[in-house]
């Protein structure tokens, strides 16, 4: 049974945390002497206060059950995209809440899209609360949660599983709460590295912040009108395509080479492997697809940064692709299917789930020849166990579905083929720009609000990994 | 020597056979006291009844004067404590029978020195290695090596109308090995030159390994690199071999056949590079769906001796050269083979020779035993002041049906003829039968006689 007071309970304490997280815009309007700063102060108050009165009217002492791990989950996501859209809409910068919603969600779940024309004409303050969202949401609201508040008991460990991307997620600590604390611990430290880099090769110090935050989250959100393409420096765009490569890769694994001191952990890790020769051949392809367009080391750059911002489903730009030949298209639209390692900040399907359905693939050829035979679904030394293939499998048919019938659902509103399909995959992989309408150098403004509620849904859908969520329409689900 | 054996199973049973023929003293400690009065009757050992894991029962035993404590009854943690127990009473050479892989593989530290046993014996991986032996010596019925490997003793069968065949030893090229024994009927016989070699006997050769490829081709014998195996049974020997065969990365495809779910299950979780098959294993349509007549060895390991045979045949009948069938039941060996399945293994005497192998050391290398108990390989150094040293081979009066295999002097390896002279300290490999094994060491070893 789910008890909705420990649910609300919970959701005031992720509330609080988003209040503080508001607090930080504050201060930024305040270093930056803004005139917003009360109306951010009051958005920041009402969530704090918020927060706190749930927490309090519904204190209790239970642990979390099973069902109600899921609910926390979920609702708490919501309830952080709801009270997110405050800044946006008090300051009176995004008056309409459907879009203030569009812009929050797709900044906590790591998306990128957004419905902005001119970006630029924000005050600093609220371009570094979208940047913020993104880090936030990146690492995890949850796992921040569960790295900071006491007292989770052992439910933590599935609350953290519901939020992780990915089939299997490997438990670094024997603790679920130090196994948070390592991963955003890796997760700083390596935004602060970053942020060393940008500043030193001549990005500003604010820019370098909120590019920052919103690379390690494989996020996308730009404080420039022109996304990366802004910087014509090499030097910057070349971190940036490292360290989206970092962020698309198993924070884990991050650890344990720290950990171990042996950088050979990634090669023994058959998802970076394979994560990586996607990325090494795909940038191969896209630089071929654009040997049309002049420039030499420039244009082989823009191959590998374009290749790496889809498939780590940052979704930033350097060119404009939607006019690339459709060899680059072609690869670029394969890989917003992809998506990047289990474990990162990434959205999409995962190259990990994609391992797991080429070799159960493989088996199943091989079943036909010898009807009898015994083979286990191996990664590595691990082995599958079926039920989990099973849910692979069955996560991939229904990401397929849903991205078919909304793409259906974005026809009949009017909008092509080709935007519609791309919004809907840029969406639910949390990439951020499409292709048509929805391209690099547009935006999602001109949606109706019906398409923008459908595409936040998407966004959240694909950050919980669907069943979490979906999980809260199953009718026994609320029953005894 | 004084023997304490614990356990009076097959493998006990074989233990105290040979030693009791080779004049040691020994006592057995059986549990069971129907196979205790059994063993009574059967051999000349002192035969106590009770548990071996209780110093009572040790120490009327003798377990205070016995120079050995072999334990090999059917549980593993009983025999790990009857050598813990007899280490305490001061005996110097401790044995176990262990088969609990768990116990056997640390990576870390030796389970010997662990446990303070001086030899842990898994009867199940020594099978499984003779196997391995014989899948990389195709031709072979059954390989051993000596002297670090430079030495080869293979055993061969002879065919009806094959180079060997009916041809006497005098006229083959003996330069470069040695037929040291015959079997030909179930008697094992040394032969002279004069022996007449006939179709349906087993030859033991020996040679220089390195030279053994040559030598089989000499004496006409064709074989084909084994490529494709089929083991049925995915017990722990089964698995054991299709382990040790991967580790060796041999280009050989490998299929396990196995009728319980769950250890073809285990099994294929086990084996990375193996197919397993959940099926039955005399079910000929199954074998036929899985082409195992195309397999170049079949090798039968399950714990039943008929399904074992009933495969085998199955097997030969659908085309694969060349069988292999584990056996528990020795008595019925030497019909499995009249049957014709190529070779029969029996884990029973395979354990018994790796003990003895180990406990007969000292101023033996090695001692293996060969067919059913009725004669051994020795690997010994002529100490210097026995009566050989000095003399020519054909000079010195070795007891009936005994030979000298190979000489290793200076790690060259000599083929030996009667004009060759024993040096001391020469790597002597012999084969004798069992009743004369006594007096061929003393001919080698100071103050003999």
């Amino acid at each position: 049974m789910v008890r909705s007071a420990v649910v609300l309970n919970y959701m005031g304490k992720i509330l609080i945390i988003i209040g503080i997280a508001q607090l930080s815009v504050v201060l930024c309007a305040l270093i930056y002497s803004e005139p917003n700063i009360i109306r951010l102060f009051i958005s920041a108050l009402i969530t704090i206060i918020t927060g706190f009165i749930l927490s309090r009217t519904f204190a209790h002492n239970h642990g979390i059950n099973y069902r109600e791990g899921f609910a926390i989950v979920t609702l708490g996501w919501i309830a952080a995209s709801l009270f997110g859209t405050l800044p946006f809409i008090i300051s009176g910068y995004i008056p309409s809440f459907a879009d203030a919603l569009f812009e929050t969600v797709s900044g906590f779940t790591t998306t990128g899209a957004s419905i902005l024309t001119d970006v630029e004409a924000l005050p600093k303050s609220l371009l570094f609360w979208r940047s913020l969202t993104q880090w936030l949401g990146g690492m995890g609201i949850m796992a921040l949660f569960i790295a900071i508040i006491v007292g989770l008991g052992v439910r933590a460990n599935q609350i953290f599983r519901a939020e992780v991307p990915g089939p299997v997620s490997n438990k670094i600590s024997p603790r679920i709460r130090d196994t948070a604390r390592s991963l955003w611990l890796t997760y700083v430290v390596l935004s602060g590295v970053l942020f060393l880099l940008l500043s030193a090769f001549g990005m500003d110090i604010f820019d370098s912040l909120c590019h920052t935050f919103s690379t390690m989250a494989t996020g996308g959100f730009s404080t420039k009108n022109q996304s990366i393409g802004y910087y014509s420096s090499p030097y910057i765009q070349w971190t940036i395509t490292l360290f989206m490569f970092l962020a698309g890769a198993n924070f884990a694994l991050h650890y344990m080479v720290y950990k171990e001191k042996t950088i050979s952990q990634y090669w023994q890790d058959k998802e970076f492997k394979l994560y990586s020769f996607i990325i090494i051949v795909s940038s191969m392809i896209t630089f071929l697809g654009i040997l049309h367009i002049s420039g030499g080391e420039e244009k082989f750059r823009a191959a590998v940064f374009q290749v790496v911002s889809i498939i780590t489903t940052t979704g930033y730009a350097t060119a404009d692709f939607d006019l690339w030949a459709p060899m680059g298209k072609g690869i670029l639209l394969l890989l917003m299917l992809v998506g990047a390692c289990a474990g990162s900040t990434s959205g999409g399907i995962k190259v990990g789930r994609y391992l797991i359905m080429l070799q159960r693939a493989k088996i199943e050829l091989q079943q036909m020849v010898h009807p009898k035979a015994m083979m286990p679904l191996r990664l590595g030394d691990r082995v599958i166990t079926d039920a989990l293939v099973i849910n692979v499998l069955q996560f991939f048919f229904i990401y397929i579905f849903i991205v078919l019938v909304s793409t259906l659902i974005m026809n009949i509103m009017g909008l092509d083929y080709v935007s519609g399909l791309t919004a809907v995959l840029t969406c639910i992989g949390n990439i951020g720009p499409g292709f048509g309408l929805v391209g690099p150098t547009r935006n999602f403004g001109f949606l109706s609000d019906t398409a923008k509620y459908l595409l936040s849904l998407l966004m959240l859908l694909g950050r919980l990994e669907i069943y979490p969520f979906l999980i809260l329409f199953v009718p026994q689900y609320w029953k005894e | 020597m004084k023997c304490i054996i614990i356990g009076a199973g097959k493998v006990g049973f074989s233990i105290a056979q040979l030693l009791s023929t080779e004049d040691h003293d020994v006592t057995v400690i059986e549990f069971d006291s129907e196979r205790a009065n059994l063993i009574d009757d059967a051999l000349d050992v002192q035969v106590i009844n009770g548990s071996g894991s209780s110093w009572r029962t040790l120490e009327k035993g003798g377990v205070k004067y016995a120079d050995m404590v072999v334990a090999v009854t059917e549980f593993d943690e009983l025999n790990m404590i009857a050598c813990l127990l007899a280490k305490q009473y001061g005996v110097k050479t401790t044995v176990a029978r262990v088969r609990n892989p768990e116990y056997l593989e640390t990576p870390h530290f030796s389970p010997e020195s662990m446990l303070g046993i001086d030899l842990i014996i898994n009867p199940e991986r020594v099978t499984a290695l003779e196997i391995s032996k014989l899948v990389n010596n195709p031709a072979a019925l059954n390989v051993e090596y000596y002297a670090e490997g430079r030495v080869q003793l293979m055993e061969l069968a002879v065919e009806e109308g094959s180079f060997m065949a009916r041809k006497q030893i005098r006229s083959l090229n003996t330069a470069r090995f040695v037929i040291v024994a015959i079997t030909r009927k179930h008697k094992m016989l040394v032969p002279g030159g004069d022996e007449v070699i006939t179709a349906g006997d087993h030859v033991y050769i020996m040679a220089n390994t390195a030279e053994m490829p040559e030598v089989l081709q000499s004496l006409g014998i064709i074989y084909k690199r084994i490529e494709h195996i089929t083991i049925l049974g995915a017990g722990r020997t089964g698995t054991y071999l299709a382990h040790i065969l991967e580790e060796q990365k041999l280009p050989v495809s490998i299929k396990i056949i196995e009728r319980d779910v769950k250890r073809a299950r285990d099994a294929s979780i086990k084996l990375q590079r193996s197919l397993v098959i959940n099926g039955d294993g005399s079910d000929l349509n199954l074998l036929e769906d899985e082409n195992i007549g195309q397999s170049d060895l079949f090798v039968a390991l399950t714990n039943d001796d008929k399904l074992n045979l009933l495969s085998s045949l199955i097997a030969q009948n659908l085309g694969v050269n060349k069988t292999i069938a584990k056996i528990n039941r020795s008595d019925i060996m030497p019909l499995m083979q009249q049957i014709g399945i190529d070779v029969v293994l029996s884990p029973r005497i395979l354990t018994a020779g790796a003990i003895l192998k180990y406990i007969r050391r000292g101023d033996i290398i090695s001692v293996t035993v060969l067919g059913e108990d009725r004669a051994e390989m020795i690997e010994l150094v002529a100490q210097p002041g026995s009566i050989a040293i000095g003399k020519e081979l054909r000079k010195i009066r070795f007891p009936r049906g005994s030979i000298v295999g190979a000489i290793v002097r200076n790690n060259k390896v000599i083929i030996p003829s009667g004009d060759d002279v024993i040096q001391s300290c020469d790597h002597l490999i012999m084969f004798s039968l069992a009743r004369s094994i006594h007096k061929m060491e003393k001919l080698f070893i100071n103050g003999g006689q």
